[in-house]
């Protein structure tokens, strides 16, 4: 059979940066939450991959039948204020490669969200110090601090 | 933020939207903020799922 870059069914994880996205995702992969994942009728979770919106435009999605897909919201930030809609989003065209999407959206209140990016932002204060050169944390303080408005 | 990227999803073909609710979710709380937020959604579902359309 020819491989294609169709999804079978695509789990859109959508929130805000610090909203549990990733906690979310990672216990929906190791089946922490049957419950939702019976109802959301997507079988076996540890056969989910997992695509996060960076590397969506790229991805190669043959073989890849079930996908989970982590799409931070602009939240709060001066520059991302100038992007245009999510209409312009070319990491978001995932959604038209699936058979059925299905789209969770996580919402906090947006003072838990600011408490929760300064622990973040602290935590990778301490992280470049111990390793000044590292890209991934440089890459995560520049968004976080974007995120504040700050950068 | 909430309501465009609503918006946005009303313009979509058809398909399956939830909307978790951060308050009535204690697994997404940390330690130190399940602590005071527990006690206020002791009492509620524990995982509650609501449809957009309720929004």
């Amino acid at each position: 059979m020819r491989p294609t870059n169709r999804i079978h069914r695509l789990l859109v994880i959508a929130g805000p940066s610090c909203a549990g996205k990733s906690t979310f995702l990672r216990k929906l992969e190791n089946g922490s939450y049957p419950h939702l994942t019976q109802r959301l009728n997507v079988g076996d979770p540890s056969q989910l991959t997992t695509v996060y919106a960076k590397d969506a435009v790229d991805f190669d999605y043959r073989a890849h039948r079930n996908v989970l897909f982590h799409y931070a919201l602009p939240f709060l930030s001066f520059r991302q204020k100038t992007l245009k809609g999510y209409e312009q989003d070319r990491r978001l065209d995932i959604l038209g490669r699936a058979d059925w999407v299905t789209i969770i959206s996580l919402f906090a209140d947006s003072e838990t969200i600011h408490k929760r990016i300064r622990k973040r932002l602290i935590k990778l204060v301490f992280s470049l110090i111990r390793r000044p050169f590292s890209p991934a944390p440089q890459r995560e303080f520049r968004r976080l601090l974007a995120l504040r408005g700050l950068y | 933020m909430c309501a465009k990227w609503i918006n946005y999803c009303d313009t979509l073909p058809p398909h399956d939207r939830f909307l978790i609710d951060f308050r009535t979710f204690p697994d997404l709380l940390s330690a130190d903020e399940r602590g005071t937020r527990l006690e206020r959604t002791a009492t509620q579902e524990k995982l509650r799922l609501i449809l957009d359309k309720s929004l």
